[in-house]
């Protein structure tokens, strides 16, 4: 990609669309800082991240990644109480405030119910509603989340996406993912960055991109999928 | 421990140790220097030790993620071998006590080559599975420049090396563990300090650093506490096998956790254990044999780690 002019406003869900290969893992690598931009910059509220430290842009922006996550001897949640690691001291004790956001971070991912399952038993929606839950209770302005739908069924898919919608409108926090899921994001996202091999990123409401046909124009078979 | 001091070769009755200890007069003297200047240190030699290699073996196993990897992984032990066997294949004969003490310096020599060039390519590399290949690399270069040392050499001097790489405990007196011991502790101490990065680890890089951690800074502390953990062991006792590897395993299991402030003293402790164990199978009580510990370890330690996981079943899931 190259040539990008983006920007990621306060409270906003935003879907990187675009085909295998073009790039979206990379892109989200690099804004959460695990890669260095080939070119150009990224700031993070008007500083460039890499004047960032550590632990001060953890504050900040918080990840879901595809990495596997294979500690099975860790319960639900000690992953999610994970998530205040930037903000305890070196013996990773929580205070009442880290408490609190540990258990509203579970109660608006809706998985009370599992909180001492072990990893290794639970299924992969309910990881992943874990996961992002670990991510919600670092508490940072902007999430950035790399394909999370992947490896889940049609349902959990669309609650997933769901859930994250819902953490916008409700949290104000400003949430970024990729994904393959034209439609679902097409429905529930504010603003689509549209990815193109060899084109810049288009940006837009659903709304515009579909107007303009740019979504047609990338996504030629979506059409042919109506029953 | 006080099995430890009670068995032996010679036999002291229970009951007479305990009089030793609390300095009430026995018949025989040379009972007190038995209890005193050999087996006491070997005990407490053996405690800091077990400790040690345990907990460098589960720095390296969270490290790495890698359930293979023990306090050796990175060539330790290997440039550790590779000193002593310059001293004892190449160089001029010493004798008695300035030939354990040459052993020892040179071996510390040998780790702390072996843990510069590690360093030095651990702050270049970007992830820590190619710092587990270049570990295994120099450990594997550094054997073989041995193997060919002692292709050349005399029959004596080969035996002689041969007995540094059996292991053994009881080589330290109390002068020396007056080195041995605080350097143990500095390097339990700078592994504690990560115990909450480990546990950020379990996640893996990526995930850790987005929590915060600084990675190459992490890794560094990591390597060296476990060279110096390894190091200084290696350097005293010989090359431990086995119980780095396995310690952590069975701390995981028994202890059925992943969090390291659990399983570091968890480790600490069954690491001390367990060649507190061996070092006594190892002296075959009552009896005149003595077999070396880095063969007890293996020997008695495989089967129960093998016993261990077959009553769990499945370690990939439990372990990280």
């Amino acid at each position: 990609m190259e040539g990008l002019n983006l920007e990621i406003p306060h409270g906003k869900f935003i879907a990187l669309l675009g085909a295998n290969g073009v790039g979206k893992s990379t892109l989200i690598r690099t804004l959460a800082n695990l890669q260095k931009a080939l070119h150009g910059k990224v700031f993070l509220k008007e500083k460039e991240i890499k004047e960032y430290g550590s632990k001060e842009f953890a504050r900040q922006v918080s990840l879901v990644l595809t990495d596997p996550v294979q500690s099975g001897n860790l319960n639900v949640m000690e992953l999610v109480e994970m998530g205040r690691y930037p903000f305890t001291n070196w013996t990773g004790k929580l205070m009442t405030s880290d408490h609190e956001k540990v258990e509203n971070a579970i109660h608006l991912c809706a998985i009370s119910y599992l909180k001492e399952a072990n990893l290794a038993e639970i299924s992969d929606g309910q990881l992943q509603k874990a996961m992002i839950a670990r991510a919600l209770a670092q508490d940072g302005d902007l999430m950035l989340l790399d394909e999370p739908t992947v490896h889940l069924d049609a349902n959990n898919r669309y609650t997933i996406l769901e859930l994250l919608r819902n953490l916008v409108t409700e949290t104000q926090k400003s949430i970024l993912i990729s994904t393959h899921q034209v439609e679902i994001a097409l429905k529930m996202a504010d603003e689509i960055w549209l990815a193109n091999c060899g084109e810049n990123i288009k940006c837009g409401t659903p709304k515009e991109l579909i107007e303009n046909g740019d979504i047609e124009r990338s996504f030629p078979f979506l059409g042919k999928m109506k029953w | 421990m006080i099995l430890s001091i009670s068995l032996g070769s010679v036999t002291i009755s229970f009951v007479d140790v305990l009089k030793i200890f609390l300095g009430i007069e026995t018949q025989n003297s040379a009972h007190y220097n038995i209890l005193f200047s050999y087996r006491l240190p070997k005990t407490i030699t053996s405690v800091f030790a077990g400790a040690a290699l345990g907990f460098a073996g589960l720095q390296m196993q969270t490290l790495f993620r890698n359930p293979l990897a023990g306090p050796f992984v990175l060539g330790i032990s290997s440039g550790a071998s590779l000193g002593v066997a310059l001293l004892v294949l190449l160089g001029v004969g010493v004798n008695g006590a300035l030939a354990y003490w040459g052993m020892a310096i040179s071996s510390i020599i040998g780790s702390l080559a072996v843990l510069l060039m590690v360093v030095v390519v651990s702050i270049r590399l970007k992830d820590s599975m190619s710092l587990l290949l270049v570990g295994l690399m120099f450990g594997a270069f550094t054997s073989a420049i041995v193997s060919v040392m002692q292709y050349f050499s005399t029959a004596d001097d080969i035996q002689n090396f041969l007995f540094w790489t059996f292991g053994a405990t009881g080589n330290l007196n109390w002068t020396e563990l007056q080195i041995f011991i605080p350097i143990i502790i500095i390097g339990i101490i700078l592994g504690y300090w990560q115990a909450k990065p480990l546990n950020a680890l379990l996640m893996g890089e990526n995930y850790a650093q987005s929590m915060g951690l600084r990675i190459k800074n992490v890794r560094l502390f990591l390597v060296v506490s476990t060279s110096i953990l390894a190091g200084i062991v290696t350097a005293f006792c010989g090359p431990i096998a086995f119980l780095g590897l396995a310690v952590p395993h069975i701390s995981r299991i028994l202890f059925k956790t992943s969090n390291h402030f659990v399983l570091i003293p968890a480790t600490l402790l069954l690491g001390a254990c367990l060649l507190i164990i061996c070092d006594i199978i190892a002296q075959v009580p009552f009896s005149d044999l003595i077999l070396p510990i880095n063969a007890v370890t293996s020997l008695f330690g495989a089967p129960v780690v093998i016993w261990l996981i077959l009553r769990r079943k499945n370690i990939s899931k439990n372990f990280g």
